[in-house]
């Protein structure tokens, strides 16, 4: 399998006004990173280390100040911005607060609407694709005359991936989706990203703080700190043995959750 | 719950409260019927979802609850003192005194105008009657004893010169300064970063054991509940429905709900496969029912369930669970385990 992105050498500074002037922060200090092909990638790591910067850098949605970004074949820093929008179809980023991108006004159909015009011409067309999105993300067709504040958390976060998915992209930037939802329905939601990474052959990136969602749903994880991904590997031999001191410190001092019930631990340690 | 009146060592005593919120139609009943404990020296966590009562409860001890509260029934007892009819004035310094709190945002529990020694030194005037100097050098012991490094220079500081990590360790540090007996902590580590968040309940369980604390401690977080905990009550739908030792709890919970939630906690070898999770939603607070609260989402509902509403119940000691079926998962633990 191909590489479907690769990022080198990413830096990144922001500038922050505030009364005693202004101050810059490194948000990126040379990350380098790569999500194979139908693989995902989780970030894990404090707030402040760069995994939100680092993923907005990745799509372009606020460009590196040095390095590249490869997309597939295509160099995002250096094609035109009309090539990039066109472009943009392809990876698709979903946030902890679906409400950023949803239009609070407006039915929750038109909003996935909104993201074919380019795309489907005809309306009818259009309309039917909207349905066969929601119910792929396991809400009613007939919902799409709803408004975002008629649903609860977990189908907001439902919507926004429908909203995502519209554009048929081969990559999803996977910002801390379930981050503000109770167990039981952040349960729904990971296994509905899996289903349809099986369905869609989707690529995942995955950012979140939290290592028992991070460890479940990734193949591999970077590990982030001040700008800089510290350690990467494959999930389980991270998780047994990271060499890094960060890494380490992280591991130890984060509350995990460990299942001891006996009844289960055999059904779920025996699966191949 | 039953072992409440068993025990009298109990440092908190919450029988039977029941706390709704509005009126008529609108009538939000946000705990129903709850009693539970805290001993001596012990950290009893309440643990449950969004909107199912855990921080009503714990709020509810000595009128922290907003005024839009309504205490419809239950009685409240720190050691032998009622507190539930005593008014907020009367409570303010019995307060003050005895219960210490730390809440989620430490931030806006802080007066952004004052030097840290002012808010950490004025309770204890107030309430212990120090001078201006002693309970400033208490406030200095207080600061390293939350292990904040350079006591001295955060004393001088503003909260917003302080990390989130530190203002709620400066937080803990004020709640405990007038050497209460019980301390409440309502989701204490939730706007913190991980590594910060371990860091913090370690240094709860080890003030606790200096300081011969009782802790009553509220969270969503099973993660952290299980670094934390000594007991774990469960709420949903605004009642216990399952209680016991930690430890007994997590081998093998007796109420289909527990066992539900902590197989939806996703964790490194459950990946490859779905978790499960619960279907549909806990019911509209503002309904009254007579059966379980959980009957339309449990997956070992009988016609029973929807008729009563299983009381909570021991079924192997300490460990109390609100089901009518509680012993088939008693059952299939045993063989399995």
């Amino acid at each position: 399998m191909g590489d479907c992105i690769v990022a080198e050498d990413l830096w990144k500074t922001h500038v922050r006004r505030g009364v005693f002037g202004r101050t810059r922060v490194e948000a990126l200090r040379g990350v380098s990173v790569s999500v194979q092909k139908g693989r995902t990638l989780g970030i894990v790591g404090e707030s402040g280390a760069g995994k939100s910067t680092l993923a907005r850098a990745l799509l372009y949605l606020d460009p590196p100040d040095r390095g590249t970004v490869r997309f597939g074949e295509v160099e995002l820093g250096s094609i035109s911005a009309r090539r990039l929008r066109r472009l943009r179809s392809r990876f698709q980023i979903v946030f902890q607060d679906p409400n950023s991108s949803l239009n609070p006004r407006l039915s929750i159909g038109a909003s996935i609407e909104e993201a074919l015009v380019d795309r489907i011409r005809s309306r009818p067309e259009r309309r039917d694709r909207v349905g066969q999105l929601l119910a792929q993300v396991g809400l009613s067709p007939d919902d799409r005359t709803r408004v975002p504040h008629e649903f609860s958390g977990g189908q907001r976060q439902r919507i926004g991936i429908a909203r995502a998915l519209a554009a048929n992209p081969e990559l999803l930037v996977l910002d801390e989706p379930v981050s503000s939802l109770d167990v039981s329905i952040q349960a729904q939601i990971l296994n509905l990203l899996l289903d349809l990474k099986d369905q869609l052959d989707l690529t995942y990136l995955f950012i979140s703080h939290d290592l028992n969602v991070v460890s479940f749903l990734s193949d591999d994880i970077a590990v982030m700190t001040e700008g800089c991904i510290v350690e990467r590997g494959p999930t389980e031999q991270l998780l047994r043995s990271p060499t890094e001191a960060y890494t380490r410190k992280l591991f130890e001092d984060t509350p995990v959750f460990h299942d001891t019930r006996l009844r289960y631990n055999e059904q779920w340690r025996s699966k191949p | 719950m039953s072992h409440s009146s068993e025990n009298s060592n109990a440092l908190l005593r919450i029988i039977d409260l029941s706390v709704s919120f509005g009126e008529g139609r609108a009538r939000l009943r946000a705990v129903r019927n709850v009693s539970l404990d805290v001993l001596d020296r012990e950290i009893h966590a309440l643990v449950g979802e969004s909107g199912a009562g855990k921080s009503v409860t714990a709020r509810a001890i000595p009128g922290l609850w907003p005024h839009t509260a309504h205490l419809e029934s239950g009685a409240v007892y720190y050691r032998d003192t009622e507190l539930s009819s005593r008014s907020r004035e009367q409570l303010r310094s019995f307060r003050g005194a005895k219960i210490g709190m730390v809440f989620q945002d430490p931030g806006r529990h802080l007066n952004p105008s004052l030097p840290m020694g002012r808010q950490v030194s004025e309770p204890m005037e107030e309430h212990l009657g120090l001078s201006r100097g002693a309970a400033r050098a208490r406030a200095l012991r207080l600061l390293k004893l939350v292990e904040l490094s350079d006591a001295r220079r955060v004393l001088r500081s503003y909260p917003h010169e302080l990390s989130g990590g530190m203002k709620q360790r400066a937080l803990i540090a004020m709640a405990i300064s007038c050497g209460p007996g019980l301390l409440i902590a309502d989701e204490p580590t939730t706007a913190l970063d991980a590594t910060v968040q371990g860091q913090i309940l370690s240094l709860l369980r080890r003030l606790r054991d200096q300081l011969d604390m009782g802790i009553l401690f509220v969270s969503h977080d099973f993660g952290v509940v299980q670094a934390v905990a000594d007991r774990i009550s469960v709420m949903y739908a605004g009642g216990i429905v399952e209680s016991a030792p930690a430890e007994l709890l997590f081998q093998g919970p007796l109420h289909p709900y527990t066992d539900l939630l902590i197989s939806a906690i996703p964790e490194p070898h459950k990946r490859g496969s779905r978790l499960r999770s619960v279907p549909g939603a806990a019911p509209d607070p503002r309904l009254s029912y007579s059966g379980c609260p959980f009957y339309a989402r449990c997956p070992l509902a009988r016609d029973i369930c929807a008729r009563v509403a299983p009381p909570l119940v021991e079924h192997a000691p300490g460990h109390y669970a609100a089901c009518h079926f509680a012993d088939e998962l008693r059952k299939r633990d045993s063989v399995h385990g």
